[in-house]
């Protein structure tokens, strides 16, 4: 039947598998190609949009805004990761998990915490003005605020990159430069940093691929990036050229960005260099040190944990004294559940035929499957909204202003997440048993059925999970296409903060944190199930 | 340098054995050649398996042995060649059976049991077309002959790693396949579980009268399963013919040397005979007088004896257990291993006469000097 072929795998897979995976890179794609014929088709004056002053500006602040962000998360993150991995900090396991908390604040609500406890008449502000009469504190809106809040936010990124690269160490190179005479600091500075090398810049790609894209913190926060900018651009002009022009310069400079990291690796290997058993590298005692090293771990969660989960409960209760009506919450997690679980479905349906491809028969075409499919995570919210705002008025209007396309976004935006957990379970189902199912009378889709499904559905499962809260803190894409009236707990927030209704935004966004937290428990659990290898 | 590296006097030989098909062969691989990109894996194969058969298929990793047995069960399609089961053509040419229709049965290395279902519905997995009642009874017939009977509800997880290979043996015989291939199937046990499976499954498929094709690494299991041997080097066929045949008529310098410990001395071609280190043997050769050649000797070939004028020095004596292996210098300069019971020991420096006790001589051209001329 079919020919002889060269290929890698021998047997090809099924024809629909194929044109599955092909139809979701499709999809992946096309609202970037939209954006791009759009904004190239309106001519001449996209350039001047796009060389004007004001866009220049608009670019000065975001690469100022991601790069400071980065910089200050990533030093803040390697003391962290380095003192709760390498020494004898008191109560080392405690900071460790304290410390990578702050990711479940989504950065619209810390923006709104920021603003109620720093801000002009903020909660400070007043605790302050009776015995000391101060009536005015610093600026907080722009960005200083900004910039303090997405870094607290996001260097738990860096964080967790860096502890598992040094988990990882091999401790035998530290020793190695030890015994060549290279005193603690002059090794950690010539062997330890280069190898961790890698991690941080994974660890940064992430954070300032996460401040490009922010929308919630710096449009409470009225700091003008590209994402605000597109926003303002989108809400107040009925031309849309120039949001799509300015979100062609912030697509351009997030995947700069994830280019440069790619570089950035080089052509160093970093593996073991001894078999056999792992072996913990020695404690570092910290004597006098564990003093500033202890106010600098309980400074970072006070800041970025403590305070702001005491205001927010604080406003939570507030407002049920104040006689907040509770139950309109709960229609609104009701609306934020129904779209969060359809965007689950979408990704996992859409990840397994490309995941498939790509572990069991890897070659140029289904290795480019997937890296476009892999685009939604270099891709800001707002951007795929604005891009499929334009579609679907201009092409699909029968879905514009539905659920139907804020799935479909919240699909191109999230398939990366359930990707990842689609290929790590393929990836522990052994090819073997497959080949046995197929040897023992099956064929290709009944061995897919009978075997290859119920090996990963754990993993795929606890992919849509994740997929599932993650929708659910979403905000620019809800905003821009959530049908009239369609409120979730992420809007919900927004909307009340953006009007300083601080009392009525608290309760959803408890709700957000309590979801994102099961999210992070979800990782660390898959974390771990990937690092006990196959099984 | 290909005739270099053949035996001379077995080549002759060969030719006979090649006719020993009487009943038609019910697998037959012609000129199969598999490549992957950046190498031949396996290169213009051509073997017969004949009903009730045991080939084990013996090679160093990385030969090609493993990729033989996945064209045949289908996992790979060939780039020429063809490959027929029971007379059915089932890769070549325009035609391609699927693995699930071809009837071949797969043992692997790792066991690939399904490790979602219990032990009854692994066997059971291969069991279509059957009737509830009737299935059950194949299944527990195939838990009595793997020995496993009343472990039918346990996963696979629960079970030691002989156990798993029992269940993988069990799961693969069930549906009665025409082939059973087995990859590497002991090489995951310990030495002593190796040794007691090895002889179970050697018995059950005895009892079963099935066609299996082994692949291996190991050649005592090669010698003790084989009905006949396959030698592959860098995928192509090196020797096929019964174990004994191979290890001592070894028809290439490649067999001589991975089946067995062999060493090789240099001679000459004189009128009638092979002139060596080790003294002149008979030999009778269309190659013309004084053409470089080498003589194979095998350790346990060597007779020693004390002797002021033998023809040997001993080099170093190495205790082994049963006996010591001594490494020996011949006159003409060449190093050779003997070995001899350890209840003897000749001290280092001392001159033994060393005999070499063969039916028949195997001499290969010189491989280095043939090259040069």
């Amino acid at each position: 039947m079919a020919p002889v072929g060269r290929a890698a795998g021998a047997a090809r897979p099924p024809a629909v598998v194929w044109l599955s995976a092909a139809l979701v890179a499709a999809a992946m794609v096309l609202p970037m190609v939209y954006l791009v014929v759009r904004a190239l088709g309106a001519g001449a004056e996209v350039w001047e949009l796009l060389f004007r002053g004001r866009t220049l500006a608009i670019l000065a602040r975001s690469v100022v805004l991601a790069a400071v962000v980065t910089g200050a998360s990533t030093v803040i993150a390697v003391v962290l990761a380095w003192l709760t991995v390498r020494t004898d900090l008191p109560l080392r396991r405690w900071w460790a998990v304290l410390t990578i908390l702050p990711l479940v604040i989504p950065s619209y609500v810390g923006a709104f915490l920021i603003i109620v406890g720093l801000g002009p008449r903020g909660m400070l502000q007043q605790f302050l003005e009776g015995p000391l009469g101060i009536e005015r504190l610093p600026e907080i809106y722009g960005f200083p605020g900004a910039m303090l809040i997405l870094t607290l936010l996001s260097y738990p990124y860096v964080l967790l990159t860096v502890r598992a690269a040094l988990w990882r160490l091999d401790p035998a190179l530290e020793e190695a430069s030890l015994s060549l005479g290279h005193g603690a600091w002059d090794t950690f500075r010539r062997v330890t940093l280069p190898l961790l090398r890698p991690a941080i810049a994974a660890g940064a790609l992430l954070v300032a691929l996460y401040t490009l894209s922010d929308f919630g913190a710096v449009s409470l926060l009225r700091y003008e990036t590209f994402t605000w900018a597109i926003y303002l651009q989108y809400e107040a002009a009925l031309d849309r050229t120039a949001a799509s022009a300015l979100s062609l310069v912030l697509v351009a400079l997030a995947l700069s960005i994830v280019f440069l990291e790619a570089t950035s690796r080089g052509r160093a290997r970093y593996h073991r260099s001894t078999v056999g058993a792992v072996r913990r590298p020695a404690t570092v005692r910290l004597g006098k040190w564990r003093w500033p090293a202890l106010a600098f771990c309980g400074g970072i969660a006070l800041f970025a944990l403590a305070i702001p989960m005491a205001i927010l409960v604080y406003w939570v209760v507030r407002g049920i004294a104040a006689g907040e009506a509770l139950g309109q919450v709960w229609g609104v997690a009701l609306n934020s559940a129904y779209v969060s679980g359809l965007a689950a479905l979408a990704c996992v349906a859409a990840a397994l035929p490309v995941a498939y491809l790509s572990v069991r028969h890897p070659g140029r075409i289904s290795n480019l499957l997937e890296r476009i499919s892999y685009m939604g995570f270099a891709l800001p919210g707002i951007v795929i909204a604005l891009a499929l705002v334009f579609f679907g008025a201009n092409f699909v209007t029968p879905i514009y202003q539905t659920v139907a396309l804020l799935i479909f976004a919240y699909m191109v935006l999230f398939l990366p997440t359930a990707l990842g957990a689609a290929r790590a379970s393929l990836l522990q189902v052994s090819p073997r048993v497959e080949e046995a199912a197929r040897s023992l009378g099956r064929t290709p889709l009944q061995t897919m059925a009978a075997i290859t499904l119920p090996l990963v559905r754990q993993g795929v499962l606890s992919g849509a999970a994740l997929v599932f809260l993650v929708t659910m803190k979403e905000l620019p894409a809800t905003l821009l296409l959530s049908p009239i009236g369609f409120k979730t707990l992420a809007t919900t927030t927004w909307a009340a903060s953006s009007e300083a209704f601080f009392a009525k935004a608290a309760a959803p966004a408890l709700l957000i944190i309590a979801v994102s937290s099961l999210a992070v428990a979800i990782m660390s659990w898959q974390e771990r199930r990937g690092g006990s290898g196959s099984g | 340098m290909a005739p270099a590296k053949k035996s001379i006097m077995v080549i002759k030989r060969m030719a006979q054995e090649e006719k020993r098909a009487d009943s038609p062969p019910i697998l037959a691989l012609r000129g199969v050649t598999r490549s992957y990109s950046e190498s031949m894996a396996v290169d213009r194969l051509s073997l017969e398996v004949a009903q009730g058969e045991t080939l084990v298929i013996l090679g160093p990793s990385g030969c090609g042995k493993t990729t033989v047995l996945r064209l045949i069960a289908g996992l790979e399609h060939p780039d020429e060649g063809t490959i027929d089961i029971s007379g059915r053509r089932v890769a070549g040419g325009r035609e391609w059976v699927p693995p699930e229709k071809r009837g071949v049965g797969l043992v692997f290395q790792d066991y690939a049991l399904f490790p979602h279902l219990s032990l009854s519905q692994n066997i059971a997995f291969g069991l279509k077309g059957m009737k509830p009642a009737q299935r059950r009874q194949r299944v527990w017939e195939i838990l009595f002959l793997v020995g496993l009977e009343g472990l039918g509800e346990r996963h696979p997880h629960q079970l030691s790693g002989g156990q798993q290979q029992r269940v993988a043996l069990g799961r693969a015989l069930a549906p009665q396949p025409q082939v059973l291939l087995l990859d590497e199937p002991f090489s995951n046990l310990d030495t002593d579980l190796r040794l007691q499976v090895r002889e179970e499954v050697r018995r059950i498929l005895r009892t079963t009268g099935t066609t299996a094709i082994f692949v291996t690494h190991d050649q005592e299991e090669a010698f003790s399963l084989a009905d006949r041997l396959a030698v592959l080097n860098e995928g192509r066929m090196e020797q096929l013919e019964k174990p004994d045949m191979v290890y001592n008529f070894p028809t290439t310098r490649f067999v001589a040397d991975f089946v067995g410990h062999a060493d090789f001395v240099t001679g000459e071609v004189t009128n009638g005979s092979v002139r060596t280190g080790l003294g002149a043997f008979p030999y009778q050769t269309d190659l013309p007088v004084g053409t470089p050649v080498e003589v194979m000797v095998r350790p346990d070939n060597l007779l020693l004896s004390p002797d002021p004028e033998g023809n040997t020095t001993v080099v170093e004596r190495r205790f082994l257990g049963p006996f010591n292996q001594y490494v020996l210098r011949l006159s003409s300069g060449d190093f050779i291993h003997a070995n001899a019971p350890s209840a003897v020991v000749y001290a280092e420096g001392i001159r033994l006469r060393a005999e070499l006790r063969v039916a028949c001589l195997t001499v290969f051209l010189d491989a280095t000097a043939s090259e040069v001329a």
